[in-house]
């Protein structure tokens, strides 16, 4: 427990207030980064269905899909960033929450390579839309800190919720929570959110 | 705990942003803050410190000093002339130690030093500190070693007490996001070399 803590404070000091208050409000830096990640209810659930999925694997998928997300990402975003065009980013984005949201609510249990690669498929898409808007930041390398940093605290968030999986009431919560997402993401494919 | 809280306060650096450029420019405060106002190379001395913190310490001392001599290089001949290639190796230097760290891949101490020695050429190269009109010479440079042993050595000792997990894993997932950012931003240098 205070070791989860510790998690838990970091993860709130990484979004700490003075680094937004500073920013003053411009379009592309820091601020924008953090946000971009968050604003976008289809990025959130996603990044959260990630965390729930990795503590519903447990051991080490727990860290291991926070790690390739960011990994995976990079290529998409690198492929956003310089313009290389991959095919129904929206849908992809949608299917993300779709198919994480099932594999928390069903409590899929693949190998931990193939989990690994269903969420590096999805980070594809995200870093590539994240990505996209890079080349507009008025500070690339800030707003670049930004983004990826919330989508890290939102996969953080999911481990922390996926965590009370450890008690009965707990499990039914976080597989709730895995279709409430599935959910949403059929909303944002349908084009009903 | 106190080194988790240590580090989030390392990674967001807030007189970084608050600031911007210092006013009047030069002198050793100057280059004390260059450091940590240059996100690219805050991120760069992170990761190498990220990476050493897992090193024994004569391993990591011999790659310190490799840091030292060729920052003190790298400022030198910085000052000489302009060095457009040097924030490219900034950003593959942070590639290549947040993929070491994100991997936990084992780093020879040999390769380390090399590593150190490379991050110490491409962020003296890239950071041509202005020489203050009738200041001390060499003010700006003894500031800009002195920040990037703040950074280094602060995240070096971050990294050395996180034996216990979660702190590995914190690490390794602090190393996958400084991938990320670096690859992306290498990515838009290439993309904005491609159209010039």
């Amino acid at each position: 427990m205070p070791h989860l803590r510790s998690m838990l404070l970091t993860a709130v000091l990484f979004g700490a207030g003075p680094a937004l208050g500073h920013d003053g409000g411009g379009i592309g830096g820091l601020a924008s980064g953090l946000l971009h990640p968050i604003s976008g209810f289809d990025h959130v659930v996603a990044m959260v269905a990630v965390g729930l999925w990795g503590a519903i694997l447990g051991g080490t998928a727990i860290w291991l899909l926070p790690v390739v997300f960011p990994l995976v990402m990079a290529l998409g975003g690198a492929a956003g960033v310089t313009g290389v065009p991959i095919p129904g980013i929206e849908v992809g984005i949608a299917l993300s929450g779709i198919v994480l949201g099932l594999m928390v609510v069903l409590s899929v249990r693949p190998p931990l390579w193939a989990a690994a690669a269903i969420v590096g498929v999805f980070a594809v898409f995200h870093g590539h839309a994240h990505g996209a808007e890079l080349p507009a930041a008025t500070d690339p390398a800030v707003y670049a800190v930004g983004f990826v940093v919330a989508t890290g605290l939102l996969h953080l968030g999911g481990i922390a919720l996926g965590l009370l999986g450890n008690w009965p009431a707990g499990r039914a919560a976080v597989r709730l929570m895995g279709g409430m997402i599935a959910l949403a993401g059929g909303a944002f494919l349908t084009g009903m959110a | 705990m106190i080194a988790w809280l240590a580090l989030a306060l390392v990674a967001l650096a807030t007189p970084a942003h608050a600031h911007g450029t210092l006013p009047g420019g030069g002198g050793f405060y100057a280059g004390l803050a260059h450091p940590f106002l240059a996100w690219e190379h805050l991120l760069l001395l992170v990761a190498l410190g990220l990476l050493l913190g897992r090193h024994p310490r004569g391993s990591a001392r011999i790659a310190l000093l490799a840091l030292a001599l060729a920052l003190a290089a790298g400022l030198a001949f910085g000052t000489a002339r302009a060095w457009p290639e040097a924030a490219g190796a900034v950003l593959i230097a942070t590639l290549v130690a947040g993929a070491a760290i994100a991997t936990a891949m084992p780093v020879p101490p040999l390769a380390a030093t090399a590593l150190a020695a490379a991050c110490g050429l491409a962020i003296g190269l890239d950071t041509g500190v202005p020489v203050p009109q009738g200041g001390v010479a060499f003010a700006p440079y003894a500031g800009v070693l002195v920040g990037v042993f703040l950074i280094a050595l602060d995240t070096m000792a971050l990294a050395s007490v996180a034996h216990r997990p979660p702190g590995p894993i914190a690490v390794r997932i602090a190393g996958s996001w400084i991938v990320a950012v670096a690859a992306m931003l290498l990515a838009l240098q290439l993309q904005r070399l491609g159209t010039a």
